[in-house]
């Protein structure tokens, strides 16, 4: 397996084993929690969820790739583009909770995550960057899925915020004879380049502000660092192209959806808290 | 940039329901080439909703609306819009400057340098704006400025009918005046034809041929500019009189809100 030199004991209670490690760790969470009690957050109830929920799922997946590692090569395969369809359904529909309002969220995310998944992924598939095995393909088509979800819904929120917020601005346009499209364009130039922003930003000061997970984890596994950094190089670029594919095509059907047959702006509901 | 025009506005038994509301019921009325139709009525009686649906922002639930007999309906909305021309009430201002803001409609139709030009200089003195005003950003502009602002890039596009929804209500008097003696001057043009949504009375008398009175999304009584209020039965006129002093009232206060 990839991390040969890992040899800690995931069942030991001794330092650094892993048991050890999830219950050592409980002390950041609790300095959490304090703060969040000390200014009254209000989101204690919401981190003992979230840590709960997220550490169930880690854990699931951690046996499941465990599991997975020992299949045979066909159903293994199955397997792995099961596990990325699931990671795009869910990335849909939580995204799709960003975007209400659109008569069909949903359809807009799933789009663009699955176009976003599949063309990159394809794409370092074939170029011969990424190689052909689950421990390379799974985590990296979360990192994927992942952050084009998050910019998805960036995107999203935007240009539902900007359709409400600059309405009569829109409908100026489109009394000036410019079409629904045409009219709705500088918001989803807007929308699409607000979300691309963050991991814009986090490019611009990997290795200085930040080192990420994934590198994080290489060198944690033994990796060499040079290899590393290389490594985490090509998955900024992935996230950087996905986020463009997902945002563009997700912004665009959107904007379908927002202009009924390029005629009229659809009356959107009122924003609710979010 | 050359235009035809149009010789009749229909409009046919419509009806326009949203979320479950009946904003317009029944309306049907006829426009013809050359003529200025006014529409008086309270506030929330449906007249901007009428000259909206006109230009399909929204779709009606019943009847019809017949440009020279075609349906607008099967026609494209943006041909549609340059042909019609909707100056809204309180009317929202593209990014940029004044001159943007004319140019936009033109430049979609691929006008060319001179023409944009000549547009602009025609369109200025129709709204009885200045050179003064092409490089200051609309969006900072004064409300009765904005308003002709709007005028003024409506009429670069020469559409054929223009239908101005309130189109002096943040106006002081001299404006109002001004952008009053712009409207007849395109009405002199004779090449025109004009719904004029507003709330006063003599404007209606001075600007109208025709006055059509509206009354929760009914069109209630319609005849000579003139004598339209001094014809409605007393009953009708006294209520008519009392919408009036609320809207004016809630002018004001729309007024303070700016
Ligand atoms: N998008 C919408 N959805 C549902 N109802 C609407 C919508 N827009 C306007 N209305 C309602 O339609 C009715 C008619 O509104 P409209 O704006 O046409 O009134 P108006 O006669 O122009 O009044 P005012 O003199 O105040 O401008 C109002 O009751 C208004 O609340
Ligand atoms: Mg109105």
């Amino acid at each position: 397996m990839l991390m040969s030199e890992f040899d800690f004991d995931p069942w030991s209670l001794e330092p650094y084993g892993g048991m050890w490690i999830l219950l050592m760790s409980v002390v950041l969470l609790v300095i959490a929690v304090a703060l969040s009690r000390m200014r009254s957050l209000g989101l204690e109830k919401d981190m003992a969820i979230a840590s709960i929920r997220g550490g169930i799922q880690i854990m699931a997946m951690g046996f499941l790739l465990y599991a997975l590692f020992g299949l045979e090569d066909l159903l293994l395969w199955t397997v792995v583009i099961a596990f990325i369809a699931t990671m795009v359904v869910v990335g849909t529909y939580t995204s799709a909770k960003r975007a209400k309002g659109l008569p069909d969220p949903a359809r807009a995310t799933f789009w663009g995550l699955a176009l976003a998944t599949l063309i990159t992924l394809g794409a370092m598939l074939g170029l011969r960057v990424l190689p052909m095995r689950p421990e390379f393909v799974i985590p990296i088509a979360g990192m994927v899925v992942g952050n084009s979800m998050n910019a998805t819904s960036l995107s999203l929120n935007r240009l539902l915020a900007e359709t409400r917020g600059f309405r009569s601005r829109i409908e100026a346009r489109m009394l000036l004879g410019a079409d629904a499209e045409t009219s709705l364009r500088p918001h989803v130039r807007s929308a699409v380049r607000s979300s691309l922003i963050p991991t814009l930003d986090s490019l611009k000061t990997l290795g200085i502000v930040f080192i990420p997970g994934g590198m994080t984890g290489m060198l944690m596994g033994g990796v060499d660092p040079i290899w590393a950094a290389q490594y985490q190089l090509v998955i900024f670029f992935m996230i950087l192209c996905s986020g463009a594919i997902a945002t563009v095509v997700s912004t665009t059907l959107a904007t379908k959806q927002l202009t009924k047959d390029g005629v009229t702006l659809v009356d959107l509901p009122e924003e609710d808290e979010e | 940039m050359t235009k035809g025009h149009v010789h009749k506005l229909e409009i046919t038994e419509l009806s326009l329901e949203l979320g479950g509301r009946t904003i317009l019921e029944d309306i049907s009325l006829d426009v013809h080439h050359g003529e200025t139709v006014c529409i008086l009525g309270g506030s929330g009686a449906g007249k901007s909703m009428l000259l909206r649906t006109i230009v399909r922002l929204h779709e009606p639930t019943k009847g019809r609306i017949l440009l020279d007999g075609e349906p607008v309906t099967a026609m494209d909305p943006s041909t549609l819009r340059r042909r019609v021309s909707l100056v809204q009430q309180s009317p929202a201002m593209l990014e940029g400057t004044v001159e943007e803001n004319i140019r936009f409609g033109l430049e979609l139709v691929g006008a060319g340098p001179e023409v944009i030009r000549e547009r602009i200089d025609a369109s200025l003195k129709a709204a009885s704006l200045d050179e003064s005003f092409l490089g200051r950003r609309a969006e900072k502009l004064s409300g009765g400025e904005r308003q002709r602002v709007a005028i003024a890039r409506a009429h670069a596009l020469c559409p054929e009918v223009f239908l101005l929804d309130e189109p002096t209500a943040a106006l002081d008097p001299r404006r109002t005046m001004e952008v009053e003696r712009a409207i007849q001057s395109l009405k002199g043009d004779a090449d025109f034809m004009m719904i004029i949504v507003t709330h006063d009375v003599e404007q209606a008398r001075r600007l109208g041929d025709r006055t059509v009175l509206m009354r929760r999304g009914r069109i209630v009584a319609e005849g000579d500019s003139g004598s339209l209020i001094e014809d409605l039965d007393p009953e009708e006129r006294a209520r008519y009189m009392g919408e009036l002093a609320c809207m004016e009232h809630e002018d004001k206060e729309g007024d303070v809100d700016e």
